[in-house]
């Protein structure tokens, strides 16, 4: 990638578009309000991260440097490593049995490492009937462009193929760890047999990127990690935005809702009844199409 | 040298600021409808992608949703309201969104230059660099509307120590980088005239996102501040901002509680919704000679 100049550039032509290849703009005005099973006004889905986090990453790891313990930034951070590791062993528990509870099926954005640690959590979540989405290797490995372009191919290839021999099926989907990319990711991703991917927050509806591939958008303003986490929102407002923001969409009709949650974090203990809360309150309404992210690509890819 | 940009002039002790028909209020509604590059052309002072090496598709695309999405879902409440906004642009949006231009054109929208991107930040320009910002903003204006750009407010409020000479240099009528106020108050320039016209980073929807504030938050907030002012206004004018970023205000679980609170404010008298021309125009016309003699005065008896 080509380093950003020191000085503005003078006298640039500007053409009308997008600055970048991935994918054309769209106002919501001319977006497809799409047709979804059964007439339903709304997809929804729900996805589950499950990654592992290192305490030692290697040296040339990119992190995302906004997660950082809530007691500041440190090493070796075993606060950090344990709070995720507690969602692994304790806080998928309680999320599962929410979802059970309202008959939902998660999809399921699967690290590579967390593929082999955690043999359990995939049989729990096989029984389920989840969709499993490729979530590259490590939470503490991103995608980024100072990665070679081979690099970045074997990390897709690596990262997939964990997923593929932990679950039997080659995923379809790409969550790409904290929505990181190059600019080279996408056409990558569609290479390497994906169909979409959930990295790009642009829109409440699905649009199409390079090669075909279908960007589902991952809504990050009401992800637990996002808005609880990092902003700090209070778990009683995280339900509100829920609520409001599905019901906006429903009335607006032909959107998907994504949903995207990390155990360390809605499965804490005193987080899971606004879980409850956010998802009664969701599917207190008619006309949804309860899904996984695998099914809202393949309808979307339809109508794209 | 320490900058002597704008004489002090306690509110209280100044002509009282009459607006057109006894309003009490001068309201003016900001939407900054801008781009954030995908790949930042040039970074000198500050990374406008800290979170990432260049991309960062999470922050490009979040921002990205405000020209795509939440702009529009803005349209439909500020025409349901009868509400014509003074834009904060980053220039390069007329150039990659016609159809966005176009939307705000039919509108009768005005327009006051964020720069040309929301990632070129003016921290460490040359008075060169600063000055190719502002002309290059003034001839995309002028070339796709017709019309003279009025409004300077600098990029993601970067400055120099030079910038308001330098706008009022290039004709630019009034500057919103300046919050001293509830009132304008005219700069002290060396060439020509440059007002400050209030804007707001209090009453600022990406303010409370940074504060873990929600939409309702935002609502009480404009309301409080409405009451203020209005009940100071039956003394001398004042003016309220609202500032809004169609990426934040336009989220589906947000759009509802702002037209909520711009109802509460348009069910008084005595507001007068208008643009920063408008009120630039009026301060000019009829309070700019009473603010000079005052000041004249003022620097008289104190030396």
């Amino acid at each position: 990638m080509a380093e950003p100049a020191n000085n503005p550039p003078v006298g640039e032509v500007r053409r009308p578009g997008m600055d970048h290849a991935h994918h054309a703009f769209r106002t919501l005005t001319e977006a497809p309000r799409f047709a979804w099973p059964d007439d339903a006004r709304i997809a929804f889905t729900v996805t589950l991260i499950l990654d592992y986090w290192e305490v030692n990453p290697p040296a040339d790891a990119s992190r995302d440097p906004r997660i950082v313990s809530p007691l500041g930034a440190f090493f070796p951070d075993w606060l950090t490593w344990s709070q995720r590791e507690y969602g692994a062993r304790v806080g998928i528990f309680r999320v599962l049995d929410v979802l059970d509870r309202f008959g939902l099926t998660p999809s399921v954005a699967l690290g590579g490492a967390a593929a082999k640690r955690y043999p359990e959590l995939v049989d729990e979540l096989t029984r389920r009937n989840a969709c499993f989405l490729a979530h590259g290797t490590y939470a503490t490995r991103r995608i980024t462009s100072r990665m070679t372009e081979a690099e970045e191919r074997a990390f897709i290839a690596a990262s997939r193929d964990a997923v593929r021999s932990a679950a039997g099926e080659a995923p379809l989907g790409w969550c790409g760890q904290d929505f990181n990319e190059s600019d080279r990711t996408p056409a990558l991703l569609a290479e390497a047999g994906f169909t979409y991917t959930t990295d790009w927050a642009s829109d409440d509806r699905p649009f199409l990127l390079d090669r075909g591939l279908v960007a589902l958008p991952p809504q990050p303003e009401w992800n637990d990690l996002e808005c609880m986490w990092l902003r700090r929102v209070p778990p009683a407002v995280w339900v509100d935005n829920i609520g409001e923001a599905f019901a906006f969409l429903h009335d607006e009709g032909g959107a998907s809702f994504n949903l995207t949650l990390h155990p360390w974090i809605a499965g804490q203990a005193h987080r899971i009844r606004w879980l409850r809360e956010a998802l009664s309150r969701v599917l207190g309404r008619g006309h949804i199409w309860s899904t996984t992210t695998d099914q809202v690509a393949r309808v979307a890819r339809e109508q794209l | 040298m320490e900058p002597n940009l704008v004489a002090y002039s306690p509110i209280l002790h100044r002509p009282p600021l009459r607006w057109p028909n006894g309003a009490r209020v001068a309201l003016w509604v900001v939407p900054n409808i801008e781009h954030y590059e995908y790949l930042p052309k040039f970074v000198r002072t500050r990374d406008p992608w800290p979170r990432s090496p260049h991309p960062d598709v999470l922050g490009y695309a979040q921002r990205d949703y405000g020209n795509r999405v939440g702009l529009w879902r803005l349209f439909e409440v500020t025409d349901a309201l009868g509400i014509r906004c003074t834009v904060s642009l980053n220039m390069a949006v007329l150039e990659h969104f016609p159809e966005i231009l176009g939307a705000m054109e039919a509108r009768g929208w005005e327009y006051m230059s964020h720069g040309i991107y929301n990632t070129r930040y003016h921290l460490g320009f040359s008075r060169d660099e600063e000055r190719a910002a502002m002309e290059e903003s003034k001839d995309i204006h002028l070339r796709l509307t017709g019309r003279r750009l009025r409004g300077w407010f600098s990029p993601a409020i970067t400055n120099t120590l030079d910038t308001f000479e330098l706008a009022a240099e290039c004709g630019y009528d009034y500057t919103a980088d300046l919050y001293h106020d509830d009132q304008p108050f005219p700069l002290n320039v060396k060439v020509g005239k440059l007002l400050s016209m209030p804007y707001s980073v209090d009453i600022n929807d990406v303010i409370l996102h940074r504060r873990g504030q929600e939409a309702d938050d935002f609502a009480r907030q404009i309301r409080d501040t409405f009451d203020t002012l209005y009940e100071e206004g039956a003394e001398q004018g004042r003016v309220m901002c609202i500032a809004l970023h169609p990426y934040w205000v336009g989220q589906p679980h947000r759009i509802r509680a702002f037209p909520r609170a711009m109802e509460y404010i348009l069910s008084h008298p005595g507001v007068w919704l208008t643009t920063a021309g408008a009120i630039t125009d009026w301060f000019n016309e009829h309070h700019l000679p009473l603010i000079e003699s005052h000041l004249a005065a003022r620097e008289a008896a104190n030396g």
